[in-house]
Parts: C-alpha cells; sequence; structure tokens
C-alpha cells in the first residue's frame, strides 16, 4: 500500500517535472521566434551600413529613407541623426540638416563632427554663428540625463556625508565641509539642470521664406523673415501657430508646419 | 387687290428672306490660300481655292509655276444656312511641292462660277534651302500634270528604292554585340510622302535602338540615290544558323494614266472622276533586305576559359586608379576602375575587391559613357569605396577582368598589379581636417561658402554606438525614488539622532520617552488579557499603565503614586471620576478576586484609553485598544 502511494505520488511529480519542461520549452521557443511565422529581423546595423553605403554612392534620399527606417524603429543615436542630417543637406534639405544635427547635439552635445557640420551648414546658408549666453553654452556641455546624473550623484553624497556625520564613524568638521561643498554643487547642477531643460524648448525653422508674424491669424502683418535654419525657443501655440522667440529677441508667430521641435 | 389681300403676312414675309437669302448667295467669292506659304526644299504645302457662292465650278486650271508642282489632291463641297442665309461653297486641294529656291507668284486663276467668272488674287511663295529629312526631295523631271509617267510606276515601285543590312562578314557568338548598318536606297526622283521606321526581322537576335539616320547621295550605276543610314546594334542569342533582315514601308506618290477604264469626264465633276482617272496615287510599299541573308551563331569555347570571365565579348582596356593613396586608417579611398573598348558593355561588371579584415568595401557603382548612339563602344567606369580599418592594410589588392575576343577567337585576360596606399595608424580625431582628397567627391564634401571653421562636411558615421532614449531619466518615476531615498534616510537618522540628544540633556523628556515605550508595551498586555478574559491581570496591567502615566505627568515615580495623587492631576472632574473608579475595581479585584459587574471588559477597555488619552496618550496605545475594543 505505501509502495504503490509512493509510485503514485513518482508519477505525480514526474509529470508535474515534464509539464514545467515542456513549459520552459514552449516559452524559449515562443520567445525565440522558432515559432513564430515572422521572418528574420532584420538588424539595425545592416540598416545603418546599407543607408551609409547609398551615401557613399551619392544616393542621398535612399540613405535618408534608410536613416529615418531606423528612427522610426525607435533606434535613437546620435550616429543616426548626425549620418540623416549629412544626407539631408547633401539633398538639398539644409533646413532638416540642421534640426537633426541639433537632434545628435542633444544626444552628444560635446561631438566635434556634429558641432563642426552644423557650423559649416550654418555658414552655408549664412546664418552664421550664434552664441547663447554663458550659462546657456555651459547647461549645453552636458546632456539632460548627464545633468541629472550629477545632481543625483551629489544630492546622495551629501545625504550619506549627512549620515555619517549622525551616525556613522565620521566626525569633526570634515564631513560637513564634504558634504556642504556637495549640496553646493548639488545645487549648482540642479541649476544647470533647469537651464538645460529649457532646451527642450527649441525649434527649427525647416523651409526657406517663412514670415514671422504679429498675430496667429493668416493675414497678420510680418515681424520679417525667419531664415531657414534658425534655431528659436517655441513658447506656445494657438491656432495652429506657434509663438517663437528668435536669437534676436523678437518674438512672434509662425505656421507650425514651417518648423519643428529638436527634442520629439 | 382682293386676292393680294388674302396672302397671310407670314407667307410674304417669308417669300421676302428667301429672296434676299437667294440675293445673298448669288454673290460669289473666291479665296486662294496655301499653308505654309514659306516652305523649305523637301517640304510641301497645302493649296486651297475656295469659291463661295455657287455650288456649279468647274476646276480651275492651274497655272504652270516654273519652279513649283502643283498636284490636285481633292476637293469638297459645303451648304450652310445661317440665320436665314443659305451660302453653297466648293473647296479645291492641291499639294505643292517645291522643286527649287526661290520667291514664286501664283498669278490669278479664273474660275467659272455658274454663269460668273471670278478671279483669285496672286499668292508669293518662298521656297529656302532644304532641310535634311527622310523624305527625298522631288524629282527634278516635269512635274506629274504633265503626261510624261515616272519610272516608278505602279508596277515596278521596289525598283526604284531598296534595303540593305551590313554587317560583320564572319560567325558570330551568343551574347556578342554586333554593330550593323541598316541602308535604305531610294532613288532620286522618286516622290515618298511618309515613312515607316526600318525594323529588324530574325527570331535569334535582340536588336538595339536605331541611331539617328544619315543622308548621303551616292552614285549607283549611274543613277543618283538618297541613301539614308542607321546604324544599331545586335546580339545573338541562340546557337545556330539564323536569318536577319531588316523591313520598311514607303508611301510613295505614283504617276497613273487609266483612260482605258473609263473616260475622262464620265461624271463631270472632279471630286468623283478623281476615284477613276487620277493623275497621282499613294502607294504603300514594303522594302525588305534579301529573305537568304543568314548568320552563323557559335557558342563560346570551353576551353581556356578564364575563372573570373563573366560574359564580356568584344575588345576593352582597363585602367585602374586609387585616390587619395595616403589616408587616415578608417577614411574611405576610392577605387576607380576604367573599361573601354567596344563590345556588350551590358555584360561588363565591375571587377569588384573583396572585403578583408583589415578592409571595409562598398558594392561599386558604375557608369557608362557611350562612344557611340548605339553603345557599341564607349567606357564603363566603376567606383568602388574601400576603407582601411588599420595601418596594416598596405595595397590595393590586384584587378583583374577577362573577356572574349570575337575577332581572335579566344579569351584574354587584363590585370592590374596591387596599388600600394599609405594609411596612417588610427582614425584621426572626428574633429581634425580630413586629408585635402577630394577627388573622392561622394565622401568628403567640399564647402562653397564657407567662412569659418570647418572646410568641409566631416564624414558619415561607421558604426552604431547604441541606442539613446529622447525619455530623459528626469521624467522617470524610479529616479524620483532614488533621490528620495537618501533625504528620507537622512531625516531619519536626524530625528533619532535629535531624540538621543536630547534624552541625554534633558531627564523628563527621557522619563517620558521611557514611559510611552513602557505604557505601550502594558496596553499590549492588556489586550491580550482583555482578549483571554483574564479579568484579574487586566486590571493590574491598566491600574500600572494608569500609574505609569500619573507618575510621568506629577513628576513622580510610578510606584509611589496613590489614588490620592489623582486629585492633584490637572485633568477634568470626569477624568478624575473614571480614574477613582478603575483604581477601586481594580484593588477590589486584587484584594477580594471577585470580578466587577455592570460593565464588561470591552467597555474597561474604551474607558481605559479615554483616560490614557487624557494623561497625555501614546498613539500605538490608543491603536492597541482601538482593535481591542472593536473585538
Amino acid at each position: 500500500m505505501m509502495i504503490k502511494r509512493i509510485q503514485n505520488d513518482g508519477v505525480r511529480l514526474g509529470n508535474r517535472i515534464s509539464g514545467a519542461i515542456s513549459l520552459v520549452v514552449l516559452s524559449s521557443l515562443l520567445f525565440s521566434g522558432v515559432l513564430s511565422a515572422e521572418p528574420e529581423q532584420i538588424r539595425d546595423e545592416d540598416i545603418f551600413q546599407q543607408a551609409n553605403a547609398a551615401f557613399v554612392e551619392g544616393h542621398y534620399e535612399d540613405a535618408i529613407r534608410d536613416f529615418e527606417s531606423l528612427l522610426r524603429r525607435d533606434y535613437f543615436s546620435p550616429e543616426v541623426y548626425y549620418n540623416l542630417a549629412n544626407a539631408q543637406y547633401r539633398a538639398g534639405r539644409a533646413g532638416e540638416a540642421i534640426l537633426n544635427y541639433e537632434r545628435a547635439l542633444w544626444f552628444a552635445p560635446r561631438d566635434a563632427d556634429v558641432r563642426g557640420n552644423i557650423k559649416f551648414v550654418r555658414n552655408s546658408l549664412g546664418l552664421g554663428d550664434v552664441t547663447d549666453v554663458w550659462w546657456r553654452e555651459t547647461a549645453r556641455w552636458l546632456t539632460l540625463d548627464g545633468w541629472s546624473w550629477m545632481a543625483m550623484f551629489f544630492w546622495v553624497s551629501t545625504c550619506l556625508l549627512g549620515i555619517a556625520r549622525l551616525k556613522g564613524p565620521m566626525k569633526g568638521r570634515i564631513p560637513v565641509w564634504l558634504a556642504g561643498s556637495c549640496l553646493i554643487l548639488f545645487v549648482v547642477a540642479v541649476a544647470f539642470l533647469f537651464i538645460r531643460r529649457g532646451d527642450l524648448d527649441r525649434a527649427v525653422v525647416l523651409l526657406p521664406e517663412t514670415v514671422l508674424k504679429v498675430a496667429p491669424v493668416e493675414k497678420s502683418p510680418s515681424l520679417g523673415p525667419l531664415p531657414q535654419g534658425t534655431v528659436v525657443r517655441f513658447l506656445k501655440e494657438k491656432s495652429g501657430m506657434w509663438l517663437v522667440s528668435t536669437p534676436d529677441g523678437r518674438e512672434g508667430w509662425v505656421e507650425t508646419d514651417r518648423m519643428e521641435r529638436v527634442v520629439r | 387687290m382682293k386676292n393680294c389681300g388674302r396672302i397671310p403676312v407670314p407667307c410674304l414675309m417669308l417669300v421676302l428672306g428667301m429672296a434676299l437669302a437667294f440675293h445673298r448667295a448669288c454673290a460669289v467669292e473666291v479665296h486662294l490660300e496655301m499653308d505654309p506659304t514659306t516652305l523649305s526644299m523637301n517640304d510641301s504645302a497645302e493649296l486651297r481655292v475656295t469659291v463661295e457662292g455657287s455650288a456649279s465650278v468647274s476646276t480651275p486650271n492651274m497655272p504652270n509655276v516654273p519652279g513649283l508642282r502643283i498636284v490636285y489632291s481633292g476637293q469638297s463641297s459645303q451648304f450652310q444656312f445661317i440665320n436665314g442665309v443659305m451660302t453653297a461653297g466648293v473647296t479645291f486641294l492641291y499639294n505643292v511641292f517645291p522643286e527649287k529656291e526661290g520667291t514664286f507668284t501664283l498669278p490669278e486663276i479664273t474660275i467659272q462660277a455658274g454663269k460668273e467668272r471670278v478671279k483669285t488674287k496672286p499668292l508669293t511663295v518662298t521656297v529656302s534651302g532644304g532641310r535634311q529629312s527622310f523624305v527625298p526631295p522631288p524629282m527634278s523631271s516635269p512635274p506629274p500634270s504633265s503626261s510624261t509617267p515616272p519610272d516608278a510606276s505602279e508596277d515596278h515601285p521596289l525598283s526604284a528604292a531598296w534595303i540593305k543590312l551590313e554587317y560583320p562578314q564572319r560567325d558570330f557568338y551568343v551574347g556578342e554585340m554586333i554593330p550593323v548598318k541598316l541602308k535604305v536606297y531610294i532613288r532620286d526622283g522618286l516622290r515618298v510622302v511618309d515613312n515607316s521606321m526600318p525594323r529588324f526581322s530574325g527570331t535569334a537576335f535582340t536588336f538595339s535602338k536605331l541611331g539617328k539616320a544619315r543622308e548621303e547621295v551616292e552614285a549607283v550605276e549611274g543613277q543618283a540615290y538618297h541613301v539614308y543610314t542607321w546604324d544599331s546594334a545586335i546580339a545573338a542569342v541562340k546557337t545556330g544558323k539564323h536569318p536577319l533582315g531588316a523591313q520598311m514601308d514607303l508611301m510613295i506618290l505614283v504617276t497613273v494614266r487609266n483612260r482605258s477604264r473609263m473616260p475622262r469626264g464620265f461624271f463631270n465633276d472632279p471630286f468623283f472622276d478623281q476615284f477613276f482617272d487620277s493623275d497621282v496615287q499613294q502607294k504603300k510599299v514594303t522594302l525588305a533586305s534579301p529573305e537568304n541573308q543568314e548568320v552563323q551563331v557559335s557558342p563560346l569555347p570551353a576551353e581556356g576559359k578564364p575563372d573570373n570571365f563573366d560574359g564580356a565579348i568584344g575588345e576593352f582596356a582597363m585602367s585602374v586608379d586609387v585616390n587619395p593613396k595616403e589616408v587616415a586608417a578608417g577614411d574611405p579611398v576610392t577605387v576607380r576602375t576604367i573599361l573601354s573598348g567596344s563590345g556588350n558593355f551590358d555584360r561588363v561588371h565591375a571587377p569588384a575587391i573583396s572585403k578583408s579584415d583589415s578592409l571595409k568595401t562598398y558594392p561599386p557603382n558604375a557608369k557608362f559613357e557611350e562612344g557611340d548612339e548605339v553603345g557599341f563602344t564607349g567606357k564603363k567606369i566603376f567606383e568602388q569605396m574601400i576603407i582601411p580599418k588599420s595601418a596594416d592594410f598596405k595595397e590595393v589588392p590586384p584587378i583583374a577582368f577577362s573577356y572574349f575576343d570575337p575577332v581572335k577567337k579566344k579569351y584574354r585576360s587584363l590585370d592590374v598589379p596591387s596599388i600600394p596606399i599609405q594609411v596612417k595608424g588610427i582614425m584621426a580625431s572626428p574633429s581634425s581636417p580630413r586629408p585635402a582628397a577630394s577627388p573622392a567627391p561622394v565622401t568628403t564634401f567640399r564647402s562653397k561658402g564657407n567662412q569659418t571653421g570647418a572646410a568641409e562636411l566631416v564624414a558619415n558615421q561607421l558604426e552604431l554606438k547604441g541606442r539613446s532614449s529622447w525619455r530623459s531619466v528626469l521624467f522617470r518615476p524610479w529616479f524620483i525614488i532614488l533621490g528620495l531615498a537618501p533625504l528620507i534616510a537622512l531625516g531619519g537618522f536626524w530625528i533619532v539622532s535629535w531624540r538621543d540628544d536630547r534624552m541625554s540633556r534633558d531627564p523628563s523628556f527621557a522619563r517620558s520617552v521611557r514611559t510611552g515605550r513602557v505604557v505601550r508595551e502594558i496596553l499590549q498586555e492588556v489586550r491580550e488579557a482583555g482578549s483571554k478574559g483574564d479579568v484579574s491581570r487586566f486590571f493590574h496591567a491598566g491600574r500600572r499603565a494608569l500609574q505609569m502615566k500619573m507618575g510621568d505627568m506629577l513628576g513622580m515615580n510610578e510606584e509611589t503614586v496613590t489614588v490620592a495623587d489623582i486629585e492633584r492631576l490637572p485633568v477634568d472632574e470626569s477624568v478624575r471620576v473614571s480614574l477613582r473608579n478603575f483604581f477601586s475595581t481594580s484593588d477590589a479585584i486584587s484584594y477580594s478576586g471577585t470580578t466587577p459587574g455592570g460593565m464588561p471588559l470591552p467597555e474597561w477597555e474604551k474607558a481605559l484609553l479615554a483616560m490614557i488619552q487624557a494623561l497625555g496618550g501614546t498613539k500605538s496605545g490608543s491603536k492597541i485598544m482601538t482593535s481591542n475594543s472593536v473585538q
């Protein structure tokens, strides 16, 4: 009787194990795509290389299409935006080129290639160099994530030093000084973080013959032309138009389809 | 008068209107028009003689104008009734062929229209120099209005024109591109009014487009011929002996005199008479090359076929150029290969360079520059981009190309030895200027209007370095929590530290803290005793808790607190009453061991909680008592 029960228990246990193994194998197959009817996925790297090859051959529109397909696959990277901008410039789409150089700079703000090319394209459009105020230029030394992590580092350091001073082995003024310094650096980092956050509102004029208008209506008087490739600051939207602030201090309205924000 | 008076007025008006219309219709006018009046040799123009106002018009007698040949081509009649006015008219149509350059005047033409004789106005025609056209100039013989028939009669239309296909007289090979000349001979004087493009015939060949026709005059057996030549090329697709020919349709004017069938003027109307007794007719003829033309197509010999032979047949030369020859690792180099000569360039493929560990390559692109109209001669230019990955790459590998020479009937190979290049170390900093290697315009770009900074666009990035995200960590909840965690920890540590510090400095605070902790423990015991119905333990623990709170409030040791001290407490009288009641009950239970009547334990618990709260309270004690009282 006892032996039979042990045998039954063994069979039940065996069934459970085999069931579990089947489940694991089935899950693995599903996740590995063996059972999936979809064809083999094209690698992002292959699309990137294909786009580069089209660029080298002078087929800039094909290159643009391939780089944009990478973006549609949510492959956002400074390399993709940079190469896309190069192709767009070669295809005669300078406004879009500047937009995507700016996007590349958003991810890689100190990349010398991007900075060099955006300067080159701006010069070719006759826009010249635009230098922002020092604190904004300094804030562009790091990405938004860079400033966030820097602020987090100094904040955590401040807290840890404080805890160490309260309950830990560190006594005396040194931890206080260190914590105070970290706190100051934290405040500085947060300040630059918020300045850098202001770049979320940057937009680029894509089309030539764009006009800055006094009011958000089609027949509004003009405040003057807004050259293609100009980087402006978005303030608000109304009636299908954006209120923007230009680098030379003007504020006016522009049709939304003539420009695009840098940060998606 | 009476009868006239019976005629209705509308009838009178209708009669008057018709009379007026008839009167207007009787005004005969004649117009002589020609479109265009200025034409060149080999052109023709349409001449129209329009007679309005009469339907009975005899065919005009065309004057003989030296230098112009005027050929009658038909007539049409019109009847119109507009606004009550009837108009009749006849238009006579002629074709005018210039025979020499100059300015000519068509004199007045007298036309018999009914009973009237009307005259046209003179018309000036200008003929300029002839342009090159396939349609040959009209013959210089007398015009067809004369009775002399041309040699190109309807019985032997081909004797004056033929088509000829010229190609190399040798055997051909499958896939070979063969240049051919297609010639059409048309005897001087044969009047061709329209023609089709010549076409090839033969099922074993593919045919290239025809080039532009060239015209020249050639003497054949003492007779002048206009020779029109087209260049083209064919390619054999099947082995064996196959016919090869060409055809072309011509629409020519032939002069026919056919008086035997019907006397002239049977219908007494030129319009109908032209169908039966016309002087000039258009006739379509098809020229064809001799049907016995056949060519032998052979397969390519298998013997001696190089491994890299890819179907190129003809005669070729190859040159290779590498630019730049000094680069940094990672910079592109353009390998430009030019294959020139004659043959089937569509089968000429790039002698590409393969990638290796030290070399990255891109597929070559090709461009063909035709040397003739049909693409038989020319040069094919291949540009391949290669990128040395490291300084280990020292030379561009040898490039070889093989083809079959159909004249020599053997395979040939063209070899270019390896080309050394200098690759410098690691790829230069992206921001550093690229080498001035600009013959490769697809990889480096020259600035046109650059005033400052970079002289050119920096080349593309070659590798992906990973994904980025537009959503910053700043907006992610876990990042916020990560920032709050040390703050909470610091706050907790600070509170603990502050309490410890105060306890060390303030004995009453320390005692209060300790009392609170002990009271919480005692109240826990009270809860347990209440749940078990242990009345003695319940009241003992409750009394102790009250004593501790009272001692804390009065600054006394809890063990010395008595019922008398209740009066000193700064609390309401109701609290005092409750305290006295609880203490007396507790004493009764302790000393007599009796169970209190009246109020059950849960009610006592509520009362105890209220007293504790009144004496300063304890949060956890409140919770304990509340949960207990609910039970």
